[in-house]
């Protein structure tokens, strides 16, 4: 046989070599660092604090791993229909919706107009505000919210609205600006240079603890180079390998998006309902309970709830009867606590709850062992 | 090499005749063109699914006769359009060596390479049509059915009339592309035998196999390398503003399939021995 035969193969042979190199160039690319004017942590926090984004279109990616047992939605359905426990519908669904990978894009032009899609296969919840108008509508259910800000509220960012204050919007600028925010008093800080997911120029800064009675191994943002704005936030719990939380930015455009974007109009035939703020639709529990969990102990406000400790050894304490008290009546909790000696702990890789006997509810990003030292040393003080 | 192109393209002409003059061709453009019909009559005659329920934006058609084309692409790019094309590419070159009139071409002037583009440019030109009668019909019947209004997307807002029918277009455009890669493989498949009914067979396994693998999960390492990985991924161009990344990775995944599988085929079609 001569070589002919085998020249014609040339083709089919170079053009799978290159795939294949393209393949695999393209992630060494993507790693591939770029060299940035050298920062100190203290630098980084000031751009950070400095920043300034008027207007940008960027895509999201949250995941959530707390470890806990993944809820089948047939079970949100069943409990949902069963009517007997509100409470065990709205903890199934929350535990059902925050664990996983989210998609959403984002767009904003300055801090007045925003919208957030939140993405999940051919369905699509969209979150506008378009100065002081807000919509939320779902498109599986064909039925949008509306609710007006109140006069004055709007565009002075109080904590009285709800789209800045406690970030019904949770991006990486909003959870970073709280993490960022006190980091230097309990944590080491260090930056390294590096890429963010969207493959813009990062700083990323590194927050450890300088405790170990905490579930918080680390803390890292990533800081766009350009602009100073925080692209992405991950927190690491103790023993874990894959990151609790994080939130970042896949893609990132500065530049005020087209403006027709925010000027929402509820389609023709989709139900609407009126809302009056504070209330604000589905979002006020979903999104509150989703930060609440997700903000480490550096949050602000613990409006109930007695606060113990401080930075990352932070307890909250619910006294007996408040809110989140009823939960002990909850079955699936039940399923899902361990009984420890004087209650139930609820664990989870980054937040310990721990629901006493006598009713009260502790809860903070510490080993369960300090979370009975602190309701035993409660006890003993009444 | 003008001389070589014209007579590439005279017999692209005619390999182009070949497809529309054959009955066949027809048959399966009509079986296309009853998927839309049979949805429209039966949502027409029912008082339609809830909502929720059924395939996605169905509940949509009984308001607006627009969607009619989304559902009935949506409802046949699994199956149905893929057949199709196992018929057509599966046929391009091992019907031509089973009816013993692949000699006969082969001594026309063009090159085996020229001959292989030709049967791919049949196969390209058959994708679009296919895609188009669909979603014609769908657009017709849809029309004619439940009358037409400003298609309302995903995210809530509402498109015109004209903006409608654009993205109507847009994902007929994705759904032809995204049956090029099954086109190629095709090609290839049927220059290793002699048995077009083989062929076809084995094509359509592939297509479904392929998505039996895109659904488990155990297999997700491969899914970004499947070429029906997009397929339904047109959803996507019904959100506002559209979000490309589906319609793009869709077109380089193909891209990809066509060059492979291109290559492919060539290497066994130049090297094999034409006996009959």
């Amino acid at each position: 046989m001569n070589r002919g035969p085998w020249k014609k193969w040339t083709p089919a042979v170079a053009v799978s070599v290159t795939i294949a190199a393209l393949a695999a160039g393209g992630s060494i690319a993507a790693s591939a660092r770029t060299d940035l004017p050298d920062r100190t942590p203290q630098d980084v926090l000031e751009m950070v604090a400095a920043h300034e984004v008027e207007g940008f279109s960027g895509r999201l990616a949250a995941s959530v791993e707390l470890g806990l047992p993944q809820l089948p939605g047939e079970a949100v359905r069943d409990a949902e229909a069963q009517d007997t426990g509100a409470v065990d519908a709205r903890l199934a669904e929350l535990l059902a919706l925050v664990p996983g990978t989210h998609e959403a894009r984002v767009f904003a032009d300055g801090h007045d107009r925003s919208r957030l899609q939140l993405l999940d296969g051919a369905e699509e919840k969209n979150l506008i505000r378009n100065d002081d108008e807000l919509w939320f509508y779902d498109s599986v259910e064909d039925r949008a919210v509306h609710a007006t800000l109140p006069a004055g509220g709007a565009g002075h960012g109080e904590s009285t609205d709800p789209w800045r204050g406690d970030g019904a919007l949770p991006t990486p600028e909003r959870i970073a600006e709280r993490v960022l925010d006190r980091a230097e008093a309990h944590s080491t800080v260090t930056v390294e240079e590096g890429t963010a997911d969207s493959g813009r120029d990062a700083y990323t800064v590194r927050l450890d603890p300088r405790t170990d009675e905490t579930l918080v191994d680390s803390v890292l943002v990533d800081v766009d180079a350009q602009t100073g704005m925080p692209l992405g936030v991950e927190v690491r719990a103790v023993g874990q390998d894959e990151p609790a939380v994080s939130v970042a930015f896949t893609e990132f455009t500065p530049g005020a998006p087209d403006a027709g974007l925010f000027d929402f109009e509820p389609p023709a035939g989709a139900t609407v309902e009126e809302q009056t703020l504070p209330d604000c639709g589905p979002w006020s529990g979903a999104a509150g309970a989703r930060e609440d969990g997700n903000r480490g102990p550096v949050s602000g406000d613990r409006a109930r709830g007695e606060v113990v400790g401080d930075g990352w050894e932070t307890v909250v304490v619910m006294p007996a009867g408040s809110g989140p008290g009823e939960l002990a009546g909850s079955e699936l909790l039940n399923e899902l606590a361990v009984e420890v000696e004087g209650g139930r702990v609820l664990g989870t890789p980054l937040l310990n709850v721990l629901l006493t006997d006598d009713g009260r509810v502790l809860a903070g990003p510490v080993p369960q062992h300090r979370l009975l030292e602190v309701a035993g040393a409660g006890t003993g003080e009444e | 090499m003008p001389e070589r192109t014209a007579r590439a393209g005279g017999m692209l002409a005619s390999e182009l005749h070949l497809l529309f003059r054959r009955r066949r061709t027809w048959a399966l453009f009509a079986a296309l063109a009853a998927v839309p019909v049979l949805i429209g009559l039966a949502v027409r005659v029912s008082t339609g699914p809830p909502r929720g329920r059924g395939p996605a934006f169905l509940d949509q058609v009984a308001g607006n006769g627009v969607f009619l084309a989304v559902v009935g692409l949506l409802v046949s790019v699994p199956l149905f359009l893929p057949l199709t094309v196992a018929v057509v590419a599966g046929d391009s070159i091992a019907g031509e060596a089973s009816q013993g009139t692949l000699r006969y071409l082969l001594t026309a002037p063009v090159s085996r390479a020229g001959l292989l583009l030709v049967k791919y440019a049949v196969i390209v030109v058959f994708c679009a049509a296919a895609v188009l009668v669909l979603a014609g019909t769908g657009v017709l019947v849809g029309l004619v059915l439940f009358g037409v209004q400003p298609a309302v997307l995903l995210s809530g807002d509402t498109l015109g009339l004209g903006a409608s029918y654009a993205r109507i277009a847009l994902i007929a455009a994705h759904v032809a592309v995204s049956l090029l890669g099954l086109g190629a493989i095709g090609l290839f498949l049927s220059t290793l035998s002699d048995v077009p009914v083989g062929v076809m067979a084995a094509i359509a396994v592939l297509a479904v196999a392929a998505q039996i693998a895109g659904s488990l999960p155990q297999l997700d390492w491969l899914h970004p390398w499947l070429f029906t990985e997009h397929w339904t991924g047109f959803v996507d161009l019904l959100r506002q503003p559209v979000l490309w990344d589906s319609f793009v990775d869709n077109a380089v995944l193909q891209a990809g399939y066509v060059l492979v599988f291109g290559a492919l085929a060539y290497g066994r079609f130049a090297t094999k021995d034409v006996l009959s």
